[in-house]
């Protein structure tokens, strides 16, 4: 199969949310000489056209999902080529994010993994339920520059306070970029406790991280 | 009295520790999914622009069909044990012949009782069946009170969610699992008896879930002080199609106390669910799971657009409308709480009346309870009040004096769209909109003029429509 072909097909493999020929392709794409930075930025073309598709309703979160599985895949092919050749390929940024302590809702912070995933940072999901000590520990274990958190419930949102106060209290607050949203979330209220950006939903968290974090 | 499923917990609970073994993302991507997917093709389900509240019967038996197989076909995660609960067609058939088919919450002269109602059916008892009332989101201490009364002060509600989050005690944050939370839960709920009492109403049914720990709401069930038996509390099928060991706790100890349980049609449009005709289906299959699982007293309709969060959407009316009547048409059981809990935009807002008017126009004619009360998409401080619900209450009540036909209450609405649906489209509906001190008079607890005046502007505009709302 000619380069263009198998590039095509690669982002193809996306576009069909397929992580058994996303694999297979970007094997190939190693064996016929492609530069895997070259590959990688098909995938990620396939991943910005499912972005754009989801938002008008055309493909769905256990879509976007699969496609996000599918790119792993690939990746997991074409990133150790890329640090081979010591190619231009950056690290992906990492990212935790998680559900506040004693808040166990996962759809829309789910969805905001799902396409910060999917723009290419290296997102660790720490679930649901998250204590403001485990956010940091995993932050810290991980390198991670943001920690995203979700809170769902009235209840459950002064818990995002508390993760401030605790990297506060601990003199890290300067390492970590603190990105918080939930149904109950607000500018105000990220404004009123000094978090660092408030993403209204996953678009706009994705966005706001690429500001934030100076990637195009 | 027959029941669906009660006296079976025990049996269907434990199947979660002996189902397939089904990790979450595997359930969401490769189970549940495709097989959504699937039957929403197979029964020729599709959305389309203008559909709002349901003419088409046969579209309704599709939707039923393709809902119920779904549940059949998948079953339900438990999310403790990470293994489905599946049910035969028998048991599922079963528990559906044997519901009951009349439901009374709150106690004593307060109490309301529903029944099934069939779609524009204005001639057996009133209409709409009945209306909540929901109070939700953050809440300021100094005003709990006052938002409360503001709702059981209204006589058209029969039904009171009294929720709205005391966010502190003692100026101590309120957090979940914290003693600080029983303590809330106990103070609110005397609150609301208290309130329910200074307007003569003792027994009017409150079914608001406030703590997240359902040690919390324990701490209040007491049938002297606290949360008496005619009450009714929340119980969760998580979306999509999830649930848990907590949720079987809420339920077995609600049971159990001799309470009432309240569950939804909960589909997320554009998230997990897919987009408004697999959310639909989606929606019967979450109806009969609560069934299956809980035997709720009482079900209604709350699907919401996932992106730019919103329960009266044009997406969002139609998954309710459409599931909530599949599921009505093919059950006997009472009268759903129908479309548009919430409201987008603020509370002091045309659009806000508008969007409760969507709402109950398709809720009183398919036979459901009409809801309103709470702006600001649940997520802005102070943004619920009780003229909304009462507002939904009289539109309802226009609907049953009009005798509107389905094909009439789709028409009307789809008039009713144009006023707010492009600013849910560019998301800014949220930003529309004062809260309860822009609108009641913090004193006497009475809408200020100019917020009646918004009211009764979009009541004459309904008028104007040929709805002959009072």
């Amino acid at each position: 199969m000619a380069d263009k072909d198998i590039l095509k097909d690669l982002k193809q493999s996306i576009l069909d949310f397929d992580e058994d020929a996303a694999l297979e392709l970007a094997r190939e794409s190693l064996a016929a000489g492609i530069d895997p930075v070259e590959a990688v930025g098909v995938l990620a073309d396939g991943l910005n056209e499912l972005g754009v598709k989801f938002e008008r309703m055309e493909v769905f979160l256990p879509e976007i999902m699969l496609a996000s599985d599918a790119f792993k895949n690939a990746l997991s092919v074409l990133e150790p080529e890329i640090k081979k050749k010591n190619t231009e390929g950056k690290k992906a940024i990492p990212i935790v994010i998680g559900t506040v302590q004693g808040d166990i809702h996962q759809v829309g912070k789910d969805m905001v993994a799902t396409f910060l995933a999917t723009a290419g940072f290296e997102v660790y999901d720490l679930g649901v339920d998250v204590a403001p000590s485990r956010f940091l520990e995993e932050a810290k274990r991980l390198g991670a520059k943001v920690i995203a958190a979700a809170s769902l419930m009235s209840t459950t949102r002064p818990v995002q306070k508390d993760l401030i106060d605790f990297l506060e209290a601990k003199g890290v607050r300067d390492q970590f970029i603190v990105l918080v949203g939930g149904g109950v979330v607000t500018q105000e209220w990220a404004d009123q406790i000094a978090a660092d950006g408030y993403g209204q939903d996953a678009i706009a968290t994705v966005n706001l991280a690429k500001r934030l974090l100076h990637v195009a | 009295m027959s029941h669906g499923s009660k006296g079976k917990f025990i049996e269907y609970w434990g199947r979660g520790e002996t189902g397939p073994i089904t990790f979450q993302k595997e359930f969401d991507t490769k189970v549940y999914w495709p097989r959504l997917k699937e039957l929403t093709k197979k029964y020729g389900i599709e959305y389309a622009e203008g559909k709002v509240v349901p003419t088409d019967d046969d579209e309704l038996d599709a939707i039923w069909q393709a809902g119920k197989e779904l549940l059949l076909d998948v079953g339900i995660l438990n999310v403790s044990t990470e293994r489905r609960i599946l049910f035969s067609e028998e048991e599922i058939d079963a528990a559906l012949e044997n519901l009951p088919r009349t439901v009374t919450l709150g106690e004593g002269q307060d109490a309301i009782t529903i029944g099934h109602r069939d779609f524009e059916d204005y001639d057996h008892g009133p209409t709409p069946v009945g209306t909540m009332g929901r109070i939700l989101g953050p809440i300021s201490d100094d005003l709990y009170e006052k938002i409360a009364l503001s709702y059981a002060q209204e006589p058209l509600i029969d039904y009171v969610h009294f929720q709205g989050v005391k966010t502190e005690i003692n100026g101590i944050p309120i957090k979940p699992g914290s003693p600080f939370e029983m303590m809330a839960e106990q103070q609110h709920v005397a609150v609301v008896n208290d309130i329910k009492r200074r307007v003569g109403r003792p027994g009017l049914p409150d079914g608001g879930s406030t703590p997240v720990n359902l040690q919390a709401e324990m701490a209040a069930a007491n049938p002297l002080w606290g949360v008496k038996k005619g009450d009714v509390r929340h119980v969760y099928i998580m979306p999509q199609l999830k649930t848990d060991y907590d949720q079987m706790s809420r339920a077995y100890f609600w049971h159990s106390y001799g309470a009432n349980i309240w569950g939804i049609l909960q589909a997320y449009i554009g998230g997990a669910a897919g987009g408004p005709a697999t959310a639909a289906v989606n929606g019967v299959a979450d109806l009969l799971a609560y069934v299956m699982l809980y035997e709720p007293t009482l079900l209604g309709t709350w699907p919401t657009d996932a992106l730019y969060f919103s329960n009266s959407s044009k997406y969002a009316l139609y998954v309710a409308n459409y599931g909530g009547a599949a599921f009505s048409k093919h059950t006997h059981f009472p009268a759903l709480v129908g479309a548009a809990w919430q409201m987008t935009a603020g509370i002091n807002s045309e659009e806000y009346f508008w969007e409760t008017a969507a709402g109950a126009i398709g809720s009183a004619t398919l036979g459901f309870l009409v809801a309103g009360g709470t702006g600001h998409q649940s997520a802005g401080l102070d943004q619920a009040g009780g003229l909304g619900a009462r507002f939904a209450a009289e539109v309802g009540k226009a609907v049953g004096q009009a005798r509107l036909t389905r094909v009439q209450a789709n028409e009307l609405v789809n008039k009713i769209l144009p006023k707010y649906q492009p600013l849910i489209d560019n998301r800014t509906l949220h930003t529309i909109g004062g809260d309860f001190r822009t609108a009641y008079d913090l004193k006497t607890v009475q809408p200020k003029p100019e917020y009646l005046a918004i009211y009764n502007k979009v009541k004459a505009e309904l008028r104007e429509m040929g709805l002959p709302v009072k």
